[in-house]
């Protein structure tokens, strides 16, 4: 009898375990479900494929884990014993038993327990139970293995339209599923960096460090540069940081290192905005004045903006004394009163000391509003300079007792002479730095050029390349400017040149040199006659009476080379465009992110071919793919019409007769 | 009756061996001449033909493209054109022709297109001609050159039944002779067809002539110079004994002047008389003469200029020219009917403000800029550039090569034509030798060779791969390469060329659905055919086997039934 007790224990343990491992089975199964829409949730989130791993496995090992110590809880001999009965009844034999087994000295137990053995010898063990086992086990083996090794596809699908596509060939398996930017602007603006995520176009500020974070599950990430310029970056737990040289401009593929090609890559197109100088201007007076006698001071209002914040504005001012040539000028600056309505938009109010600066008949005070921001190395930008001058006034002015408004067309600011002595001042000059004394000499270089170009101007025209006019110089000295004055006056341009060269490598000596040579030629051209270094009222005109005047040299003219014309630069970049499209247009399954960097690069401003390459990477149906390929082929017909000659309608018309329209002209009086 | 039956096989018999013949006449059926006048094939032209066919049979007989050396439709009873108008038919009928009218083509049809020839650097422009679809419908027109697209434009049907000279601007992928593909539409079936463009066509070579040192002519050479379609020669009279010269000896003579497709003189006050007859010459005979002013042009300049000067304005502001130029001294001169303004002023008295004029002169054009100091106000943006590379390009074009020949590929009879500027100024042409060869080097074919009887010839259909072409007179030599056929005809037939054909012709127009009725009525009006007189030869056909075998067979059965066998 005591085995047939056993016998029942036995039993009742069995199916508790039985039981045990499918409520464990059933437990895990569910976790595997959890962990994978957890995993779907942490993708979204910008996680790698090793954290959806973690998160699967975590959810299928804690439901594994609760489910078994619930179900050992729960099936104990008693609550199977019930169970059995409940599915099977067996007069309650099989309860009976378990309950007497836990009374092993009571007389009935041998008796029940034989009784109850026999009824449990008929009873057939549930036909699900193993089913229900193997579909658990094979679902959650399913799940984690789609779900650990490979980067849930089907979600790409949805981020990467364009990457998701079928395509032919070898895409890559790790499409690149998110990408953002971190953007760090110069320190001189503060250099609050700031995160952009997924998207196509980002400006920035020249000067920004840009870093790209790029998600995959590749080894590798390859970034190219206008098609051009191909790195590949390794990457570090699913995310491959890509910090861009500076300036970061163009159009940037960024693409899965183990694809063939584009597939599966993103394009962002960087537009780099330089800071601009700030804007300064006098607002009043505004005008030149004239003055009988400084007597009382002139309040000046400058108005400065820039793009991002100002750091100074000043007022400053020149005096010049003297006549002629001879003229004396001294630099100073006046503090002004700023009243900041933003960072970037300062109004500043300043006080010219006229009665203190002494003054006399004939000097002049020339002034002019100074801003600057914060770029580094950059100069201070400098409004339009505005005069006071002292001297006679009309009558009607004169009895007014103040001054006169000075006709702007009649302005004068800078002189050959005026050139020579700063740069004696600044060959004076010791306290200055290597550095700072090229800046100056460069800035003076400026000025020199300035008033180089004002006396080209006075020739009847521009000199657009010094190569140029020397190729053309035989032309000149051969008859065309043969008379004494304008070839002084040609000399006296061409010392300038000198001097501004010698200025710009901030050689001082050798630019006095030049820029005295230059004057003395000058004052040869003009002979004794003061000439208004900024003559823009009245235009000076080539005198028809003295050409052809020069002595013809002996011997005949060397014959010149016919000249041809190049092509407009930019052609490569359509015709690579225009083939890019061409495959795209003739395979329907290729990735259209590759043509959209082709596309991109064709930006001439007007943001159309950016919003084309953004709409090819868009396109994630037929339609949206063939509108997009259409207007991607317009911008690059576009590009093309831009870089070749567009002939004037009826260009090709044929000759028609003339004898009519000669004929009406004879007959016209 | 036995006896008649054997004799009557042995008559059948000596008949088939002696084989005779009689004399009768038969009236012969009409014939029906068809022509089919669409673009495309059609299947409504097909079945129009097929039901004239059956129900005019056994009365006349459809012959479909007729085709004769001489004119057309000469051999036939009655000649018809089945056409859609979108296509017309060459050649002279040889009598009334009737025009069967069908409906416009239901969907868009590309049926023409003509691509000129140009500089690799320009934009390229073809003619696009488009018939059928409906009135308001956009087509995308879209040229391909090996499979890229060089260039597309949407087009707006208009309500006539053919919209002509649709311009179709893309760019060269490839320099040379190219089979450029014009297609309407992006979705399948395309409708597709191909026509030849040559993109390589050579620089205009142009003669800027400076009679004096100026700002002008120095601004206008160095634009040209920058133009890769032009190749500029220039001279520059920088004294009264000396010329700086570009690709010419000296100072211009008549040969080096004859020898450019365009002339540019700058600095023309200071021209003689005879200096500006010559020009006025040169323009008369098919040149093209530019003069750029820079200066108020004296009295003997009159032979150049369109006409007396009509407004003066010299000032310091300037004003603008058109979009691309600007002036602050200028001449302009009064409208003339047949000039081409080509810049104007606009606040100049009305009618007085044609500033650069082109005026057709003889065979040429002389074109003349009363802007005087542009030069001084040339834009940023390259715009005077451009104008006097527009105006010289422009002028070049239009005149008469001094000696050129080119390979017209005309749908159905490609065709050269020579061009010589002395032979049109003088009437003589000169003698001229033309030589074609067409394949590639391995396979050329001389095609012709010879004394060059007039400006037009014919050359055999066939070769399509390119053809060479020169044509040589003295010294001069020229070459042109050019495809030789196209699968889509150049010219455009005129909407109402085929009623304009019924009319001149003496036909009438008929209604396709009518057009059984009206032909046999057509037909019944035509006078009948004399009768043919033939010779018949009954025992030439094989049925008289039969009565001789059933003669032979009675007989037998006769002698058997009797029992005489």
């Amino acid at each position: 009898m005591t085995d047939v007790r056993d016998q029942v224990a036995v039993r009742l343990a069995a199916e508790a375990r039985a039981r045990t491992v499918e409520d464990a089975a059933r437990w895990t199964v569910c976790g595997a479900i959890g962990g994978v829409v957890l995993a779907v949730i942490a993708s979204s989130a910008g996680g790698g494929g090793a954290a959806r791993a973690i998160v699967v496995a975590l959810s299928v090992a804690t439901a594994a884990g609760v489910g078994l110590i619930r179900a050992r809880r729960r099936w104990t001999p008693a609550a199977v014993a019930e169970a059995l009965e409940r599915r099977q009844s067996a007069d309650n034999l099989v309860v009976t038993a378990e309950a007497l087994s836990r009374v092993p000295t009571h007389s009935w137990q041998p008796a029940v327990a034989s009784a109850a053995w026999s009824r449990l010898e008929g009873l057939a063990p549930p036909s699900h139970r193993g089913t229900w086992l193997r579909l658990g086990v094979a679902a959650m083996v399913a799940i984690v293995a789609a779900v650990v090794p490979w980067p849930v596809p089907a979600f790409e699908a949805v981020k990467s339209p364009a990457s998701a596509r079928p395509a032919a060939g070898a895409p890559s398996d790790h499409p690149i599923t998110a990408l953002s930017a971190r953007v760090v602007p110069p320190a001189y603006l503060g250099g609050v960096p700031y995160d952009t995520a997924e998207a196509t176009t980002l400006e920035i500020v020249g000067g920004s460090q840009v870093t790209l974070l790029a998600h995959t599950n590749d080894a590798t990430v390859r970034i190219s540069r206008d098609g051009t310029e191909t790195t590949d970056v390794a990457t570090a737990g699913g995310v491959a940081s890509i910090e861009l040289p500076s300036p970061a401009g163009g159009t940037w593929l960024i693409a899965p290192g183990s694809a063939d090609d584009a597939r599966g890559g993103r394009l962002l197109v960087i537009r780099v905005v330089d800071d601009a100088p700030p804007v300064v201007r006098v607002v009043t007076p505004g005008r030149d004045r004239r003055l009988a006698r400084p007597l009382a001071d002139l309040r000046v209002t400058i108005d400065a903006r820039d793009d991002h914040a100002l750091t100074d504005v000043r007022l400053r001012l020149t005096t010049v004394s003297g006549s002629g040539e001879n003229l004396t000028f001294a630099d100073r600056e006046v503090r002004a009163r700023i009243d900041r309505t933003a960072a970037g938009v300062w109004t500043a109010e300043a006080v010219l000391p006229l009665a203190t600066l002494g003054l006399d008949d004939g000097d002049l005070v020339v002034y002019r509003g100074v801003a600057a921001d914060a770029r580094p190395g950059a100069p201070a930008v400098e409004s339009d300079a505005f005069l006071v001058e002292v001297g006679p006034l009309r009558a009607a002015s004169d009895a007014g007792g103040g001054g006169e408004d000075v006709d702007p067309e009649q302005r004068q600011a800078i002189s050959q002479q005026m050139v020579i002595v700063k740069t004696e001042r600044l060959h004076a000059r010791t306290d200055l730095t290597p550095d700072a004394r090229l800046a100056e000499a460069q800035g003076l270089a400026v000025e020199q050029r300035m008033v180089r170009a004002e006396f080209v101007f006075l020739m009847g025209g521009e000199v657009e390349d010094e190569e140029e006019e020397a190729a053309q110089a035989h032309d000149l000295v051969e008859g065309r400017l043969a008379n004494q004055g304008q070839a002084a006056l040609l000399g006296a341009t061409r010392a300038m040149s000198r001097a501004e060269a010698r200025l710009v490598a901030g050689d001082t000596v050798t630019a006095l040199v030049a820029e005295r040579e230059a004057l003395r030629l000058l004052q040869q051209a003009f002979d004794r006659r003061r000439f208004l270094l900024r003559p823009v009222a009245e235009r000076a005109r080539i005198d028809p009476a003295r050409r052809l005047e020069g002595t013809t040299p002996p011997g005949p003219s060397r014959p010149l080379p016919v000249t041809t014309a190049e092509r407009e630069a930019g052609w490569d970049a359509v015709e690579r465009a225009a083939l890019a499209l061409a495959r795209a247009g003739g395979d329907s399954g290729l990735d259209l992110v590759a043509p959209a960097a082709r596309v991109a690069v064709l930006e001439s401003g007007d943001g159309r071919a950016t919003a084309a390459a953004a709409a090819l990477v868009r396109a994630d149906n037929v339609a949206a793919r063939a509108a997009a390929l259409i207007e991607a082929q317009r911008v690059v017909h576009a590009a093309a019409a831009r870089r070749l000659a567009v002939p004037m309608n009826g260009a090709d018309d044929r000759p028609l007769s003339g004898a009519v329209a000669d004929a009406v002209r004879r007959r016209r009086p | 009756v036995t006896r008649a039956l054997r004799a009557a096989a042995w008559a059948i018999a000596l008949a088939a061996v002696i084989d005779p013949g009689f004399d009768r006449s038969v009236a012969p059926p009409a014939i029906v001449g068809v022509r089919v006048a669409t673009a495309r094939p059609s299947a409504a032209a097909d079945a129009v033909i097929q039901r004239l066919d059956e129900a005019l049979r056994p009365r006349a007989t459809v012959v479909r493209d007729v085709a004769t050396d001489g004119p057309w439709c000469a051999g036939v009873d009655l000649c018809l054109v089945v056409g859609d108008g979108t296509a017309t038919v060459s050649g002279p009928p040889g009598q009334p022709v009737h025009v069967v009218g069908l409906a416009p083509p239901a969907a868009a049809q590309l049926i023409a297109a003509d691509v000129p020839a140009r500089h690799q650097a320009e934009l390229h422009e073809a003619r696009v001609t488009v018939a059928g679809g409906r009135a308001g419908e956009v087509v995308e027109i879209v040229a391909e050159d090996d499979g890229v697209e060089v260039g597309r434009i949407a087009h707006t049907r208009t309500d006539r039944a053919i919209d002509e000279g649709i311009r179709l601007p893309w760019w060269p992928h490839r320099t040379g002779v190219r089979l450029l593909t014009v297609r309407l539409g992006d979705t399948p079936p395309a409708i597709s067809a191909t026509a030849p463009a040559d993109t390589a066509a050579a620089p205009l070579d142009v003669l800027v002539w400076e009679a004096r040192p100026s700002w002008t002519g120095t601004f206008v050479r160095r634009a040209l110079e920058a133009d890769p379609r032009l190749v500029v020669r220039a001279a520059s009279q920088v004294a009264p004994r000396r010329v700086v010269a570009r690709g010419v000896a000296g100072r211009p003579r008549d040969s080096d002047l004859n020898a450019a497709r365009a002339v540019v003189v700058t600095g023309a006050t200071a021209l003689d008389a005879a200096g500006a007859e010559r020009l006025a010459r040169l323009a008369s005979a098919g040149g093209a003469v530019v003069v750029a002013l820079d200066g108020r042009p004296p009295a003997m300049l009159q032979t150049l200029l369109p006409g007396p000067l009509a407004a003066e304005r010299r000032a310091l502001d300037p004003v603008a020219l058109g979009d691309r130029l600007r002036s602050a001294e200028l001449v302009s001169f009064s409208r003339i009917p047949g000039d081409v303004v080509l810049a104007s002023w606009a606040d100049a008295p009305r009618g007085d403000d044609a500033v650069v004029v082109e005026r057709r002169s003889g065979r040429g054009a002389i074109v003349v800029s009363g802007a005087l100091d542009a030069w001084r106000w040339r834009d940023d943006e390259g715009g005077f550039d451009r104008f006097w590379q527009d105006v010289v390009v422009r002028a070049a074009r239009a005149s008469l090569p001094p000696l050129a020949a080119t390979w017209e590929a005309a749908a159905g009879s490609p065709r050269v034509r020579v061009e010589s500027r002395e032979g049109a100024a003088t009437g003589q042409w000169p003698a001229l030798t033309v030589t074609a060869r067409c394949g590639d080097a391995t396979t050329a074919i001389d095609v012709v060779e010879g004394n060059l009887p007039g400006t037009w010839f014919a050359a055999p259909r066939g070769v399509v791969a390119g053809c060479t072409i020169a044509a040589a007179a003295g010294d001069a030599h020229v070459e042109t390469t050019w495809p030789g056929e196209a699968s889509l005809p150049l010219t455009a037939p005129a909407p109402d060329a085929l009623a304009t054909l019924a009319r001149v012709s003496g036909g009438t127009q008929i209604d396709a659905g009518a057009a059984v009725e009206a032909v046999a009525a057509l037909l019944a009006a035509q006078p009948p055919r004399p009768p043919v007189p033939i010779r018949w030869h009954p025992m030439r056909a094989r049925w008289w086997f039969v009565p001789f075998v059933a003669c032979l067979a009675v007989e037998w059965w006769r002698r058997r039934r009797f029992g005489r066998a």
